[in-house]
């Protein structure tokens, strides 16, 4: 380098910077060597695994199999129903999970509630089960003539649904027990209410405007940024969903394939057929498939997410 | 919904003391119901899973909701059962003694010595209920799951997954809130994408390693990758650290103190809530966890973990035996509960600045 910035002309010249970096490097390096070992070495592997027949089951006969992998992606009828099983949870599940929450932290954050510490502990109970126990806890809730049914019984003199032996409620099944794990984005949007700065409310009640309104032009959008971040950790969950379908289904895909997941099809290709080039080809798609959607998100966001300094001023 | 309060509160047109002070008071009332009705909603899964947790496991017709036996009488060394006869318009508990088709004997349990007659078919009658929990559920389902095992293998991955999680954090999260660390924007960038990386991108590759180094079907791939820094981790003792006025440690410094002195003695003294957070979060994470221990544990029964364990446990038993799967479930819930009341404050604080922060 024969230029040197002003940057590195002032550690050139202080010894006690260069240690300092010594340092720095020092302790960050667990980091950098766990994301070399464990993230960007296997993020190569899998790429390159994702071009061959690789079977763990006979390992020494693998070869390029060019495309073959990627293209089965678009032929293996499983593998577009897992697709499709994913699509439906991201368009049923997720926009539940930010709605209830968000319902929840309004209602616990209302200036009259009294207890209001017990019940935002209690509420986040759930969370702590194992998900293992989730699964069993919600499977004898839904169950044909469980409590939930007796309830539509008992409001709309329904029996109710066959939440998890029918097709068509598996999803909706998922959804009521992912309410079980709304805590983490309960707290969040709670400490994005909070945050907002009372001035705000009370110069809209002034001006006139009613709950909603406000709630609508001040509290949203200061918790875009809350809501975003859940979006996209709601999507990527999604792709990620397991435990509960395992569990409610003995690691097979439900009625109709109903509830397999693309976790669970990627979890069987490459652990139980151990097809480790195909599975490793699914990973890929997923992952370029959750870059795709978080980019459109990120790029629309500048349209719908308000950033915290942007309101300060 | 925060403002419905303030703006009825102004609306109230009510001019009298009382007027004023009941409108707030029944806002307060109607929320605060809401809240404990929703919550009730939220929670009934749980006690009903307790409650079958306490059952004996026979499907009886007809069964209330708290865990119950059919009432039983005893009357000179023979048992009979109860049942709900309708007498003259009032049921009583009954014990049959003689059945038959049209016209039955019964005796009152509290007055046994006189039988009475009833006219009727003692087969459309319903059966009395005690409640009687199955307490001994908890020590049968102890034993046949083997939870001493499950317990002492669970607890080990967990502690010594948490110890490396939590020390690698401090330190990468001490580099990278106190030193000039060469190309730190870059490396924080790539910290925060890896907190959204989905971990099924690794997976296959990470399992072919370990296969290879012979560590599948050990603890090692449970535990060991933990010691390399969790970036969510680091990225919240990091928020702790930056907090920390950096003169307490450059006052140090002058007196001739090395980085590894001040981090032991300043920064981790004054980071005891975050550090709390980290360790909780971290050992419910390895607690909880079910994919990586099915993954690297498949097959081993001596190194079977809790949640593998009561999967199998139900795919095998899940029909006959729910009452004991639930008592197993309802033990491996108690550690992180407990756990969690434990470090309640700090805890929900970590979660709160989540998202709030990015």
């Amino acid at each position: 380098m024969a230029v040197m910035t002003p940057k590195e002309a002032k550690f050139k010249l202080s010894k006690k910077a260069v240690t300092e970096r010594r340092w720095g490097l020092l302790f960050v390096s667990p980091w950098i060597f766990g994301l070399l070992v464990f993230s960007v070495f296997p993020m190569l592997f899998s790429l390159a695994l994702s071009f061959t027949d690789y079977n763990l089951a006979r390992p020494a006969e693998w070869k390029f199999v060019g495309l073959e992998n990627w293209l089965d992606l678009g032929r293996d009828p499983s593998m577009q129903k897992s697709l499709l099983v994913t699509l439906r949870y991201l368009v049923i599940v997720v926009p539940f999970l930010i709605i209830s929450p968000l319902l929840m932290a309004l209602l616990l954050s209302h200036p009259k509630l009294k207890f209001r510490s017990l019940w935002v502990t209690l509420f986040f109970l759930p969370n702590l089960v194992p998900a293992v126990v989730t699964g069993l806890v919600w499977r004898d809730t839904l169950n044909v003539g469980g409590p939930l049914n007796q309830i539509t019984q008992w409001l709309f003199g329904w029996e109710g649904p066959r939440w998890l032996a029918d097709a068509a409620w598996v999803m909706p099944a998922i959804a009521i027990i992912g309410l079980w794990g709304m805590g983490y984005t309960m707290l969040n949007m709670l400490a994005a209410l909070k945050n907002v700065p009372k001035e705000l409310y009370e110069a809209a009640t002034i001006d006139g405007t009613n709950s909603v309104q406000s709630f609508l032009n001040i509290s949203l959008p200061l918790m875009s940024n809350v809501i975003f971040y859940n979006v996209v950790t709601g999507i990527i969950g999604g792709f990620q969903y397991f435990t509960v379908a395992f569990l409610l289904y003995n690691g097979q895909g439900g009625p109709q394939d109903s509830a397999l997941f693309f976790m669970l099809k990627l979890y069987k290709e490459a652990f139980v057929y151990l097809n480790m080039g195909f599975a490793s080809a699914m990973a890929w798609a997923m992952l370029i498939i959750c870059l795709i959607i978080t980019q459109v998100l990120f790029a629309t966001s500048k349209r719908w997410v308000y950033t915290a300094t942007e309101v300060k001023e | 919904m925060s403002l419905i309060a303030k703006t009825t509160q102004g609306r109230s047109s009510s001019n009298s003391l009382l007027g004023r002070n009941l409108r707030p008071m029944m806002v307060t009332g109607l929320v605060t119901l809401l809240a404990a009705f929703l919550l009730y909603a939220y929670l009934y899964p749980m006690t009903t899973f307790f409650y079958s947790s306490l059952r004996d496991g026979s499907k009886e017709q007809g069964s209330p909701r708290l865990p119950s036996s059919p009432r039983t009488f005893e009357y000179n060394g023979e048992k009979f059962e109860v049942f709900l006869v309708p007498i003259d318009g009032t049921v009583h508990q009954l014990a049959l003694v003689k059945r038959s088709r049209s016209k039955s004997t019964f005796i009152d349990p509290a007055n046994p010595s006189v039988t009475i007659e009833w006219e009727g078919r003692w087969r459309g009658l319903q059966r009395a209920w005690v409640t009687d929990p199955q307490w001994k559920n908890y020590p049968a389902a102890w034993k046949q799951i083997d939870y001493p095992k499950l317990l002492r293998n669970t607890f080990i991955i967990a502690f010594l997954a948490t110890v490396g999680a939590v020390l690698s954090a401090i330190v990468v999260a001490y580099g990278f809130s106190r030193f000039s660390v060469p190309g730190k924007a870059f490396w924080m960038a790539i910290l925060m994408a890896t907190i959204i990386l989905p971990p099924q991108v690794t997976i296959v590759p990470t399992y072919i390693l370990f296969y290879k180094i012979g560590w599948v079907g050990t603890f090692l791939p449970l535990i060991v990758p933990h010691f390399f820094a969790n970036a969510w981790n680091v990225f919240l003792l990091r928020q702790f650290f930056l907090n920390i006025p950096k003169e307490l440690d450059e006052a140090a410094m002058i007196d001739g103190a090395t980085p590894l002195y001040i981090l032991r003695n300043i920064i981790v003294p004054l980071s005891w809530p975050a550090i709390i957070a980290v360790t909780v979060n971290h050992f419910l994470f390895s607690w909880n966890d079910f994919f990586s221990q099915i993954l690297y544990l498949a097959g081993k029964d001596e190194l079977k973990t809790i949640t593998p364990g009561i999967q199998s446990f139900n795919s095998l038993f899940g029909g006959d035996k729910p009452h004991l799967i639930a008592a197993a479930a309802i033990i491996a819930s108690i550690l992180p509960i407990v756990l969690f009341f434990a470090a309640q404050r700090p805890f929900m604080r970590s979660i709160m600045t989540q998202g709030v922060d990015k």
